[in-house]
Protein backbone atom coordinates (compact mmCIF):
# COMPACT_ATOMS: atom_id res chain seq x y z
CA UNK A 1 0.00 0.00 0.00
CA UNK A 2 2.93 2.30 0.81
CA UNK A 3 4.40 1.82 -2.70
CA UNK A 4 1.03 2.35 -4.28
CA UNK A 5 0.64 5.45 -2.16
CA UNK A 6 3.95 6.90 -3.29
CA UNK A 7 3.10 6.10 -6.94
CA UNK A 8 -0.18 7.96 -6.65
CA UNK A 9 1.52 10.82 -4.87
CA UNK A 10 4.15 11.07 -7.61
CA UNK A 11 1.40 11.27 -10.25
CA UNK A 12 -0.32 14.07 -8.36
CA UNK A 13 2.90 15.99 -7.68
CA UNK A 14 3.73 15.83 -11.39
CA UNK A 15 0.25 16.96 -12.37
CA UNK A 16 0.35 19.92 -9.99
CA UNK A 17 3.91 20.85 -10.96
CA UNK A 18 2.85 21.05 -14.63
CA UNK A 19 0.36 23.70 -13.55
CA UNK A 20 3.02 25.61 -11.66
CA UNK A 21 1.66 24.45 -8.28
CA UNK A 22 4.57 23.27 -6.12
CA UNK A 23 2.87 23.52 -2.71
CA UNK A 24 2.91 20.36 -0.61
CA UNK A 25 -0.19 18.38 0.35
CA UNK A 26 -1.11 15.72 2.87
CA UNK A 27 -2.77 12.39 2.06
CA UNK A 28 -6.16 13.69 3.21
CA UNK A 29 -5.94 17.09 1.60
CA UNK A 30 -8.59 17.97 -0.96
CA UNK A 31 -7.14 18.67 -4.39
CA UNK A 32 -10.22 18.85 -6.65
CA UNK A 33 -12.83 20.43 -4.41
CA UNK A 34 -10.27 22.90 -3.11
CA UNK A 35 -9.79 24.06 -6.71
CA UNK A 36 -6.13 23.02 -7.08
CA UNK A 37 -7.02 20.49 -9.78
CA UNK A 38 -9.49 21.38 -12.57
CA UNK A 39 -11.67 19.05 -14.66
CA UNK A 40 -9.02 18.75 -17.35
CA UNK A 41 -6.44 17.78 -14.73
CA UNK A 42 -8.84 15.13 -13.45
CA UNK A 43 -9.00 13.76 -16.98
CA UNK A 44 -5.20 13.59 -17.07
CA UNK A 45 -5.25 11.86 -13.69
CA UNK A 46 -7.81 9.32 -14.94
CA UNK A 47 -5.66 8.52 -17.95
CA UNK A 48 -2.61 8.06 -15.72
CA UNK A 49 -4.54 5.80 -13.33
CA UNK A 50 -5.86 3.74 -16.25
CA UNK A 51 -2.36 3.38 -17.66
CA UNK A 52 -0.53 2.71 -14.38
CA UNK A 53 -3.06 0.53 -12.59
CA UNK A 54 -5.03 -1.05 -15.43
CA UNK A 55 -8.37 0.40 -14.31
CA UNK A 56 -11.09 0.85 -16.93
CA UNK A 57 -13.20 3.76 -15.70
CA UNK A 58 -15.62 3.44 -18.62
CA UNK A 59 -16.69 0.13 -17.09
CA UNK A 60 -16.86 1.26 -13.47
CA UNK A 61 -17.87 4.89 -13.69
CA UNK A 62 -16.62 7.32 -11.09
CA UNK A 63 -17.32 10.45 -9.16
CA UNK A 64 -14.87 13.32 -8.63
CA UNK A 65 -15.14 12.85 -4.87
CA UNK A 66 -13.41 9.48 -5.31
CA UNK A 67 -10.29 11.20 -6.67
CA UNK A 68 -10.15 14.21 -4.38
CA UNK A 69 -7.15 13.19 -2.25
CA UNK A 70 -4.37 10.60 -2.16
CA UNK A 71 -6.38 8.58 0.35
CA UNK A 72 -9.55 8.74 -1.80
CA UNK A 73 -7.62 7.50 -4.84
CA UNK A 74 -6.04 4.65 -2.91
CA UNK A 75 -9.44 3.64 -1.60
CA UNK A 76 -10.87 3.71 -5.12
CA UNK A 77 -8.06 1.57 -6.51
CA UNK A 78 -8.53 -0.93 -3.70
CA UNK A 79 -12.29 -1.07 -4.35
CA UNK A 80 -11.91 -1.54 -8.08
CA UNK A 81 -9.25 -4.19 -7.69
CA UNK A 82 -11.27 -6.16 -5.12
CA UNK B 1 -26.29 33.66 16.90
CA UNK B 2 -25.00 37.14 16.09
CA UNK B 3 -23.28 35.72 13.01
CA UNK B 4 -26.58 34.25 11.82
CA UNK B 5 -28.39 37.51 12.56
CA UNK B 6 -25.79 39.40 10.51
CA UNK B 7 -26.29 36.86 7.75
CA UNK B 8 -30.08 37.30 7.77
CA UNK B 9 -29.66 41.10 7.64
CA UNK B 10 -27.30 40.73 4.68
CA UNK B 11 -29.80 38.58 2.79
CA UNK B 12 -32.60 41.06 3.52
CA UNK B 13 -30.44 43.97 2.31
CA UNK B 14 -29.90 42.08 -0.92
CA UNK B 15 -33.67 41.95 -1.39
CA UNK B 16 -33.84 38.17 -0.96
CA UNK B 17 -37.55 37.58 -0.30
CA UNK B 18 -36.86 34.20 1.32
CA UNK B 19 -34.28 35.51 3.80
CA UNK B 20 -36.36 34.40 6.78
CA UNK B 21 -36.69 30.83 5.44
CA UNK B 22 -32.93 30.58 4.90
CA UNK B 23 -32.28 32.14 8.33
CA UNK B 24 -34.58 29.61 10.04
CA UNK B 25 -32.83 26.80 8.21
CA UNK B 26 -29.41 28.12 9.26
CA UNK B 27 -30.46 28.22 12.92
CA UNK B 28 -31.34 24.53 12.71
CA UNK B 29 -28.17 23.48 10.88
CA UNK B 30 -26.00 25.51 13.30
CA UNK B 31 -27.48 24.39 16.59
CA UNK B 32 -28.38 20.83 15.59
CA UNK B 33 -25.49 20.09 13.21
CA UNK B 34 -25.66 16.30 13.49
CA UNK B 35 -28.99 16.35 11.70
CA UNK B 36 -27.75 18.86 9.09
CA UNK B 37 -28.58 16.66 6.10
CA UNK B 38 -32.01 15.84 7.55
CA UNK B 39 -32.75 19.57 7.88
CA UNK B 40 -31.69 19.92 4.28
CA UNK B 41 -34.23 17.34 3.15
CA UNK B 42 -36.97 18.82 5.33
CA UNK B 43 -36.12 22.30 4.04
CA UNK B 44 -36.28 21.17 0.44
CA UNK B 45 -39.64 19.47 1.00
CA UNK B 46 -40.95 22.51 2.90
CA UNK B 47 -40.22 24.69 -0.10
CA UNK B 48 -42.17 22.22 -2.22
CA UNK B 49 -45.09 22.46 0.20
CA UNK B 50 -45.08 26.19 0.86
CA UNK B 51 -43.20 27.86 -1.98
CA UNK B 52 -43.43 26.28 -5.44
CA UNK B 53 -45.65 23.21 -5.65
CA UNK B 54 -44.91 22.47 -9.26
CA UNK B 55 -42.16 23.90 -11.50
CA UNK B 56 -43.11 26.47 -14.17
CA UNK B 57 -46.41 27.33 -12.47
CA UNK B 58 -47.29 30.18 -14.89
CA UNK B 59 -46.78 27.97 -17.93
CA UNK B 60 -48.93 25.17 -16.48
CA UNK B 61 -51.64 27.71 -15.55
CA UNK B 62 -51.74 29.13 -19.10
CA UNK B 63 -51.81 25.68 -20.66
CA UNK B 64 -54.62 24.53 -18.35
CA UNK B 65 -56.62 27.63 -19.24
CA UNK B 66 -56.11 27.10 -22.98
CA UNK B 67 -56.98 23.40 -22.74
CA UNK B 68 -59.95 24.16 -20.47
CA UNK B 69 -58.63 21.54 -18.09
CA UNK B 70 -59.99 20.78 -14.64
CA UNK B 71 -59.17 23.46 -12.05
CA UNK B 72 -58.19 20.66 -9.69
CA UNK B 73 -54.91 20.32 -11.62
CA UNK B 74 -53.89 23.77 -10.41
CA UNK B 75 -54.80 23.17 -6.78
CA UNK B 76 -51.97 22.93 -4.23
CA UNK B 77 -53.32 19.56 -3.05
CA UNK B 78 -53.03 17.96 -6.49
CA UNK B 79 -49.67 19.53 -7.22
CA UNK B 80 -48.09 18.65 -3.87
CA UNK B 81 -49.37 15.07 -4.00
CA UNK B 82 -48.33 14.86 -7.65
CA UNK B 83 -44.84 16.17 -6.85
CA UNK B 84 -44.47 13.65 -4.01
CA UNK B 85 -45.64 10.87 -6.33
CA UNK B 86 -43.08 11.90 -8.97
CA UNK B 87 -40.29 12.09 -6.39
CA UNK B 88 -41.32 8.64 -5.16
CA UNK B 89 -41.15 7.36 -8.73
CA UNK B 90 -37.66 8.80 -9.13
CA UNK B 91 -36.71 7.11 -5.85
CA UNK B 92 -37.78 3.74 -7.30
CA UNK B 93 -35.73 4.42 -10.44
CA UNK B 94 -32.70 5.34 -8.28
CA UNK B 95 -33.13 2.11 -6.29
CA UNK B 96 -33.42 -0.01 -9.45
CA UNK B 97 -30.41 1.77 -10.99
CA UNK B 98 -28.39 0.78 -7.91
CA UNK B 99 -29.65 -2.83 -7.84
CA UNK B 100 -29.36 -3.62 -11.54
CA UNK B 101 -26.36 -1.48 -12.43
CA UNK B 102 -24.78 -4.10 -14.66
CA UNK B 103 -27.77 -4.75 -16.87
CA UNK B 104 -29.26 -2.76 -19.74
CA UNK B 105 -30.91 -0.20 -19.65
CA UNK B 106 -29.86 0.70 -16.09
CA UNK B 107 -26.17 0.33 -16.89
CA UNK B 108 -26.43 3.76 -18.52
CA UNK B 109 -29.27 5.27 -16.44
CA UNK B 110 -28.71 8.88 -17.49
CA UNK B 111 -28.87 8.02 -21.17
CA UNK B 112 -31.99 5.97 -20.54
CA UNK B 113 -33.51 8.82 -18.57
CA UNK B 114 -32.70 11.36 -21.31
CA UNK B 115 -34.19 9.12 -24.02
CA UNK B 116 -37.30 8.55 -21.89
CA UNK B 117 -37.65 12.28 -21.40
CA UNK B 118 -37.48 13.08 -25.11
CA UNK B 119 -39.85 10.20 -25.89
CA UNK B 120 -42.26 11.75 -23.42
CA UNK B 121 -41.88 15.16 -25.13
CA UNK B 122 -42.70 13.53 -28.50
CA UNK B 123 -45.73 11.84 -26.96
CA UNK B 124 -46.92 15.10 -25.39
CA UNK B 125 -46.54 16.83 -28.77
CA UNK B 126 -48.17 14.28 -31.03
CA UNK B 127 -50.46 12.04 -28.93
CA UNK B 128 -54.14 12.71 -29.67
CA UNK B 129 -54.75 14.14 -26.22
CA UNK B 130 -56.60 17.24 -25.11
CA UNK B 131 -57.91 18.85 -21.92
CA UNK B 132 -56.74 17.56 -18.57
CA UNK B 133 -54.90 14.55 -20.05
CA UNK B 134 -52.67 16.79 -22.16
CA UNK B 135 -52.00 19.13 -19.25
CA UNK B 136 -51.04 16.25 -16.94
CA UNK B 137 -48.64 14.89 -19.56
CA UNK B 138 -46.96 18.29 -19.92
CA UNK B 139 -46.82 18.62 -16.15
CA UNK B 140 -44.86 15.35 -16.04
CA UNK B 141 -42.52 16.61 -18.80
CA UNK B 142 -41.92 19.87 -16.94
CA UNK B 143 -41.29 18.07 -13.65
CA UNK B 144 -38.81 15.60 -15.13
CA UNK B 145 -37.01 18.39 -16.97
CA UNK B 146 -36.74 20.49 -13.83
CA UNK B 147 -35.42 17.66 -11.67
CA UNK B 148 -33.36 15.95 -14.39
CA UNK B 149 -29.92 17.27 -13.44
CA UNK B 150 -30.50 17.00 -9.70
CA UNK B 151 -31.59 13.41 -10.12
CA UNK B 152 -28.58 12.81 -12.35
CA UNK B 153 -26.29 13.44 -9.39
CA UNK B 154 -28.27 10.87 -7.37
CA UNK B 155 -27.61 8.34 -10.11
CA UNK B 156 -23.91 9.27 -10.10
CA UNK B 157 -23.79 8.74 -6.35
CA UNK B 158 -24.49 5.03 -6.87
CA UNK B 159 -20.80 4.80 -7.88
CA UNK B 160 -19.82 5.83 -4.35
CA UNK B 161 -18.89 3.26 -1.74
CA UNK B 162 -21.46 4.56 0.74
CA UNK B 163 -24.09 6.49 -1.20
CA UNK B 164 -26.64 8.47 0.76
CA UNK B 165 -30.14 7.02 1.09
CA UNK B 166 -32.72 8.55 -1.22
CA UNK B 167 -34.30 10.42 1.71
CA UNK B 168 -31.08 12.45 2.05
CA UNK B 169 -30.64 12.79 -1.70
CA UNK B 170 -33.97 14.66 -1.68
CA UNK B 171 -32.32 17.47 0.26
CA UNK B 172 -30.03 18.16 -2.70
CA UNK B 173 -33.00 18.72 -5.04
CA UNK B 174 -33.57 22.46 -5.06
CA UNK B 175 -31.85 22.92 -1.69
CA UNK B 176 -32.95 25.67 0.66
CA UNK B 177 -29.96 27.93 -0.04
CA UNK B 178 -30.92 28.17 -3.75
CA UNK B 179 -34.62 28.80 -3.06
CA UNK B 180 -35.64 26.89 -6.20
CA UNK B 181 -33.83 29.44 -8.34
CA UNK B 182 -32.28 27.24 -11.02
CA UNK B 183 -32.41 23.74 -12.51
CA UNK B 184 -28.59 23.75 -12.22
CA UNK B 185 -27.72 21.78 -9.08
CA UNK B 186 -26.24 24.22 -6.56
CA UNK B 187 -24.01 22.80 -5.16
CA UNK B 188 -23.76 19.53 -7.12
CA UNK B 189 -24.99 16.35 -5.45
CA UNK B 190 -24.85 14.30 -2.28
CA UNK B 191 -21.30 12.99 -2.90
CA UNK B 192 -19.98 16.55 -3.02
CA UNK B 193 -21.94 17.61 0.07
CA UNK B 194 -20.56 14.69 2.09
CA UNK B 195 -17.07 15.74 1.09
CA UNK B 196 -17.41 19.43 1.95
CA UNK B 197 -19.48 19.19 5.11
CA UNK B 198 -17.89 20.73 8.22
CA UNK B 199 -16.85 17.88 10.49
CA UNK B 200 -16.43 19.76 13.79
CA UNK B 201 -17.36 23.08 15.45
CA UNK B 202 -14.06 24.72 14.39
CA UNK B 203 -14.61 23.86 10.72
CA UNK B 204 -18.20 25.03 11.01
CA UNK B 205 -17.15 28.39 12.46
CA UNK B 206 -14.54 28.97 9.74
CA UNK B 207 -16.98 27.93 6.98
CA UNK B 208 -19.73 30.17 8.34
CA UNK B 209 -17.38 33.14 8.59
CA UNK B 210 -16.37 32.59 4.97
CA UNK B 211 -20.06 32.51 4.08
CA UNK B 212 -20.72 35.77 5.92
CA UNK B 213 -17.71 37.43 4.30
CA UNK B 214 -18.88 36.33 0.84
CA UNK B 215 -22.40 37.60 1.50
CA UNK B 216 -21.18 41.06 2.47
CA UNK B 217 -18.89 41.09 -0.56
CA UNK B 218 -22.06 40.49 -2.63
CA UNK B 219 -23.60 43.51 -0.96
CA UNK B 220 -20.67 45.62 -2.15
CA UNK B 221 -20.98 44.13 -5.65
CA UNK B 222 -24.73 44.79 -5.61
CA UNK B 223 -24.12 48.48 -4.92
CA UNK B 224 -21.34 48.66 -7.51
CA UNK B 225 -23.56 46.93 -10.08
CA UNK B 226 -26.44 49.36 -9.44
CA UNK B 227 -24.13 52.39 -9.74
CA UNK B 228 -22.29 50.97 -12.77
CA UNK B 229 -25.48 50.19 -14.71
CA UNK B 230 -27.01 53.55 -13.68
CA UNK B 231 -23.95 55.42 -14.90
CA UNK B 232 -23.47 53.43 -18.11
CA UNK B 233 -27.02 52.62 -19.26
CA UNK B 234 -28.99 55.35 -17.47
CA UNK B 235 -31.62 55.07 -14.68
CA UNK B 236 -34.23 53.36 -16.88
CA UNK B 237 -31.93 50.39 -17.63
CA UNK B 238 -30.14 50.28 -14.28
CA UNK B 239 -30.03 47.12 -12.18
CA UNK B 240 -32.18 47.11 -9.09
CA UNK B 241 -30.56 47.22 -5.65
CA UNK B 242 -32.43 47.53 -2.36
CA UNK B 243 -29.68 49.59 -0.75
CA UNK B 244 -29.08 51.97 -3.67
CA UNK B 245 -32.78 52.33 -4.53
CA UNK B 246 -33.70 53.22 -0.96
CA UNK B 247 -30.73 55.57 -0.62
CA UNK B 248 -31.70 57.44 -3.78
CA UNK B 249 -35.35 57.56 -2.74
CA UNK B 250 -34.61 58.88 0.76
CA UNK B 251 -32.05 61.46 -0.31
CA UNK B 252 -33.74 62.42 -3.60
CA UNK B 253 -30.27 62.32 -5.13
CA UNK B 254 -29.53 61.03 -8.62
CA UNK B 255 -26.28 60.49 -10.52
CA UNK B 256 -25.61 63.84 -12.19
CA UNK B 257 -24.41 62.26 -15.43
CA UNK B 258 -24.88 58.99 -17.22
CA UNK B 259 -23.59 57.73 -20.54
CA UNK B 260 -26.90 56.35 -21.90
CA UNK B 261 -25.12 53.48 -23.60
CA UNK B 262 -27.69 51.24 -25.31
CA UNK B 263 -28.06 47.76 -23.88
CA UNK B 264 -26.91 44.92 -26.10
CA UNK B 265 -30.56 43.99 -26.70
CA UNK B 266 -31.41 47.54 -27.83
CA UNK B 267 -28.34 47.77 -30.06
CA UNK B 268 -29.17 44.45 -31.71
CA UNK B 269 -32.83 45.37 -32.16
CA UNK B 270 -31.85 48.66 -33.82
CA UNK B 271 -29.46 46.80 -36.05
CA UNK B 272 -32.16 44.30 -37.07
CA UNK B 273 -34.59 47.16 -37.79
CA UNK B 274 -32.10 48.66 -40.25
CA UNK B 275 -31.17 51.68 -38.12
CA UNK B 276 -27.94 50.57 -36.46
CA UNK B 277 -25.83 52.55 -34.05
CA UNK B 278 -22.30 53.51 -35.12
CA UNK B 279 -19.75 50.67 -34.82
CA UNK B 280 -18.05 52.20 -31.80
CA UNK B 281 -21.38 52.56 -29.95
CA UNK B 282 -22.02 48.86 -30.63
CA UNK B 283 -18.61 48.00 -29.20
CA UNK B 284 -19.30 50.04 -26.05
CA UNK B 285 -22.71 48.33 -25.70
CA UNK B 286 -21.08 44.93 -26.14
CA UNK B 287 -18.33 45.54 -23.58
CA UNK B 288 -20.71 47.13 -21.06
CA UNK B 289 -23.13 44.20 -21.38
CA UNK B 290 -20.25 41.76 -20.94
CA UNK B 291 -19.11 43.45 -17.73
CA UNK B 292 -22.68 43.56 -16.51
CA UNK B 293 -23.10 39.85 -17.20
CA UNK B 294 -20.02 39.11 -15.07
CA UNK B 295 -21.46 41.12 -12.19
CA UNK B 296 -24.87 39.50 -12.64
CA UNK B 297 -23.35 36.01 -12.50
CA UNK B 298 -21.58 36.88 -9.24
CA UNK B 299 -24.72 38.44 -7.78
CA UNK B 300 -26.70 35.32 -8.61
CA UNK B 301 -24.24 32.68 -7.43
CA UNK B 302 -22.53 34.28 -4.43
CA UNK B 303 -25.59 34.49 -2.12
CA UNK B 304 -26.38 30.81 -2.83
CA UNK B 305 -22.81 29.71 -2.07
CA UNK B 306 -22.68 32.03 0.96
CA UNK B 307 -25.88 30.47 2.38
CA UNK B 308 -24.53 27.00 1.66
CA UNK B 309 -21.36 27.88 3.59
CA UNK B 310 -23.40 29.32 6.44
CA UNK B 311 -25.17 25.96 6.62
CA UNK B 312 -21.79 24.28 7.13
CA UNK B 313 -20.72 23.19 3.65
CA UNK B 314 -17.39 24.46 2.29
CA UNK B 315 -18.64 25.07 -1.26
CA UNK B 316 -16.44 26.72 -3.87
CA UNK B 317 -17.65 29.97 -5.40
CA UNK B 318 -19.73 29.74 -8.55
CA UNK B 319 -17.99 32.73 -10.14
CA UNK B 320 -14.38 33.44 -9.27
CA UNK B 321 -12.36 36.20 -10.96
CA UNK B 322 -13.27 35.24 -14.53
CA UNK B 323 -11.28 38.13 -16.02
CA UNK B 324 -8.07 36.54 -14.74
CA UNK B 325 -8.62 33.51 -16.99
CA UNK B 326 -5.84 32.80 -19.45
CA UNK B 327 -7.71 30.20 -21.50
CA UNK B 328 -11.28 29.79 -22.77
CA UNK B 329 -11.69 26.61 -20.73
CA UNK B 330 -10.51 28.42 -17.59
CA UNK B 331 -13.01 31.25 -18.14
CA UNK B 332 -15.87 28.76 -18.52
CA UNK B 333 -14.74 27.16 -15.27
CA UNK B 334 -14.47 30.46 -13.41
CA UNK B 335 -17.61 32.09 -14.80
CA UNK B 336 -20.29 29.50 -13.95
CA UNK B 337 -18.58 26.73 -12.00
CA UNK B 338 -21.57 24.57 -11.05
CA UNK B 339 -23.06 24.59 -14.55
CA UNK B 340 -19.65 23.58 -15.94
CA UNK B 341 -19.29 20.89 -13.27
CA UNK B 342 -22.68 19.47 -14.24
CA UNK B 343 -21.68 19.31 -17.92
CA UNK B 344 -18.31 17.80 -17.07
CA UNK B 345 -19.80 15.07 -14.86
CA UNK B 346 -22.65 14.13 -17.19
CA UNK B 347 -21.10 14.62 -20.63
CA UNK B 348 -17.37 15.27 -20.62
CA UNK B 349 -16.10 12.39 -18.45
CA UNK B 350 -18.38 9.66 -19.87
CA UNK B 351 -17.50 10.64 -23.45
CA UNK B 352 -13.81 11.02 -22.73
CA UNK B 353 -13.59 7.67 -20.98
CA UNK B 354 -15.52 5.70 -23.61
CA UNK B 355 -14.57 6.98 -27.05
CA UNK B 356 -11.41 7.44 -29.17
CA UNK B 357 -9.09 6.16 -26.48
CA UNK B 358 -6.15 5.94 -28.88
CA UNK B 359 -6.54 9.49 -30.22
CA UNK B 360 -5.85 11.92 -27.40
CA UNK B 361 -6.62 15.17 -29.19
CA UNK B 362 -9.71 13.83 -30.91
CA UNK B 363 -10.82 12.38 -27.58
CA UNK B 364 -10.51 15.79 -25.94
CA UNK B 365 -12.26 17.53 -28.82
CA UNK B 366 -15.23 15.14 -28.87
CA UNK B 367 -15.61 15.20 -25.07
CA UNK B 368 -15.51 19.03 -25.04
CA UNK B 369 -18.17 19.20 -27.75
CA UNK B 370 -20.29 16.62 -25.92
CA UNK B 371 -20.25 18.83 -22.81
CA UNK B 372 -20.15 22.46 -23.95
CA UNK B 373 -22.24 21.94 -27.10
CA UNK B 374 -24.54 18.92 -26.75
CA UNK B 375 -24.98 19.07 -22.99
CA UNK B 376 -25.34 22.85 -22.99
CA UNK B 377 -28.02 22.70 -25.71
CA UNK B 378 -29.86 19.88 -23.99
CA UNK B 379 -29.92 21.76 -20.68
CA UNK B 380 -31.34 24.94 -22.23
CA UNK B 381 -33.81 23.09 -24.44
CA UNK B 382 -35.18 21.30 -21.39
CA UNK B 383 -35.12 24.46 -19.30
CA UNK B 384 -37.21 26.35 -21.87
CA UNK B 385 -39.50 23.48 -22.82
CA UNK B 386 -42.53 25.82 -22.96
CA UNK B 387 -41.35 26.97 -26.41
CA UNK B 388 -42.34 23.52 -27.70
CA UNK B 389 -45.95 24.14 -26.64
CA UNK B 390 -45.97 27.75 -27.83
CA UNK B 391 -44.32 27.22 -31.22
CA UNK B 392 -44.65 23.50 -31.90
CA UNK B 393 -41.75 21.03 -31.74
CA UNK B 394 -40.31 21.72 -35.21
CA UNK B 395 -40.21 25.51 -34.84
CA UNK B 396 -38.85 25.24 -31.30
CA UNK B 397 -36.01 23.03 -32.54
CA UNK B 398 -35.23 25.07 -35.69
CA UNK B 399 -35.48 28.35 -33.77
CA UNK B 400 -32.80 27.05 -31.42
CA UNK B 401 -30.11 27.46 -34.08
CA UNK B 402 -28.76 30.75 -32.67
CA UNK B 403 -27.98 29.14 -29.32
CA UNK B 404 -26.81 25.97 -31.10
CA UNK B 405 -24.26 28.08 -32.98
CA UNK B 406 -23.22 29.70 -29.69
CA UNK B 407 -22.62 26.31 -28.05
CA UNK B 408 -20.75 25.00 -31.11
CA UNK B 409 -18.28 27.92 -31.08
CA UNK B 410 -17.98 27.61 -27.30
CA UNK B 411 -17.30 23.87 -27.54
CA UNK B 412 -14.69 24.32 -30.27
CA UNK B 413 -13.06 27.17 -28.31
CA UNK B 414 -12.88 25.11 -25.13
CA UNK B 415 -11.50 22.09 -26.98
CA UNK B 416 -8.86 24.18 -28.76
CA UNK B 417 -7.83 25.91 -25.55
CA UNK B 418 -7.54 22.60 -23.69
CA UNK B 419 -5.47 21.01 -26.43
CA UNK B 420 -3.12 23.97 -26.70
CA UNK B 421 -2.93 24.37 -22.91
CA UNK B 422 -1.54 20.84 -22.57
CA UNK B 423 1.34 21.64 -24.88
CA UNK B 424 2.41 24.77 -23.00
CA UNK B 425 5.03 24.84 -20.30
CA UNK B 426 3.81 26.89 -17.34
CA UNK B 427 4.76 30.49 -16.58
CA UNK B 428 7.74 31.31 -18.76
CA UNK B 429 7.43 34.68 -20.45
CA UNK B 430 6.60 37.37 -17.90
CA UNK B 431 3.37 39.00 -16.77
CA UNK B 432 2.34 40.76 -19.98
CA UNK B 433 2.80 37.75 -22.27
CA UNK B 434 1.74 35.16 -19.71
CA UNK B 435 -1.23 36.89 -18.14
CA UNK B 436 -2.35 40.15 -19.73
CA UNK B 437 -2.54 39.21 -23.42
CA UNK B 438 -4.11 35.79 -22.87
CA UNK B 439 -6.69 37.31 -20.47
CA UNK B 440 -7.58 40.06 -22.95
CA UNK B 441 -7.89 37.50 -25.75
CA UNK B 442 -10.20 35.31 -23.67
CA UNK B 443 -12.27 38.34 -22.65
CA UNK B 444 -12.62 39.37 -26.30
CA UNK B 445 -13.71 35.86 -27.30
CA UNK B 446 -16.50 35.76 -24.72
CA UNK B 447 -17.42 39.37 -25.36
CA UNK B 448 -18.03 38.63 -29.04
CA UNK B 449 -19.63 35.26 -28.36
CA UNK B 450 -22.37 36.86 -26.27
CA UNK B 451 -23.84 38.22 -29.54
CA UNK B 452 -25.13 34.64 -30.03
CA UNK B 453 -25.98 33.93 -26.40
CA UNK B 454 -29.72 33.92 -26.97
CA UNK B 455 -32.18 31.12 -26.29
CA UNK B 456 -35.11 33.06 -27.83
CA UNK B 457 -36.53 31.17 -30.81
CA UNK B 458 -37.84 33.94 -33.03
CA UNK B 459 -34.78 36.05 -33.94
CA UNK B 460 -33.14 34.97 -37.23
CA UNK B 461 -29.46 34.06 -36.93
CA UNK B 462 -28.80 36.50 -39.79
CA UNK B 463 -29.53 39.41 -37.40
CA UNK B 464 -26.82 38.19 -35.04
CA UNK B 465 -24.24 37.91 -37.82
CA UNK B 466 -25.21 41.36 -39.11
CA UNK B 467 -24.63 42.84 -35.66
CA UNK B 468 -21.24 41.15 -35.55
CA UNK B 469 -20.39 42.61 -38.95
CA UNK B 470 -21.53 46.05 -37.80
CA UNK B 471 -18.77 45.98 -35.18
CA UNK B 472 -16.28 46.39 -38.01
CA UNK B 473 -15.55 50.06 -38.82
CA UNK B 474 -16.74 50.98 -42.30
CA UNK B 475 -19.03 47.95 -42.69
CA UNK B 476 -21.97 50.17 -43.64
Amino acid sequence: MADLGSEVRTLLVELLRNKGDTATFSDDESLIFSGRLQSIDVVELLVQLETHFGIDFSEHGFDQSQLDSVRDILQLIAELRA
Amino acid sequence: MSLLAAFAVGLALLGNAGWWAIAAFLVLTTFLPRQRRVWLTLGSLSLLFFHTHWPKAAFIRDLAKREQASHFLLSPTFQILGALFMLGLLGIVAHLAGEFRKSFPLKRPLLTLALSYFLLVLTACYAPLSGSGRVVLWMVVVFLGSYFWYFGFTLLDRNSKDPDPYSLQLGTYYPVWALRASPTPFVKGAAYLRKIEAKNPEELAVTQLKGLKLLYWVLVLDILNALFTRFVFGPENASSSVVVNNLLRWTGWELPVHLSVPTLGTAMARNAAGAPFAWYVCWVALIASFLKSLLTASLFGHPIVASCRAAGFRALRNTYRPLESRTIAEFFNRYYFYFKEMLVEFFFYPTYLRYFKRHRRLRLMVASLAAATLGNMMYHFMRDIEYVVQLGLWKAVVGFRVYAFYTLVLGLGIAASQISDRRKSPHTAGWIRDRLWPSLGVGLFFCLLQVFDSTARTTPIRDHFLFLANLLPGWR
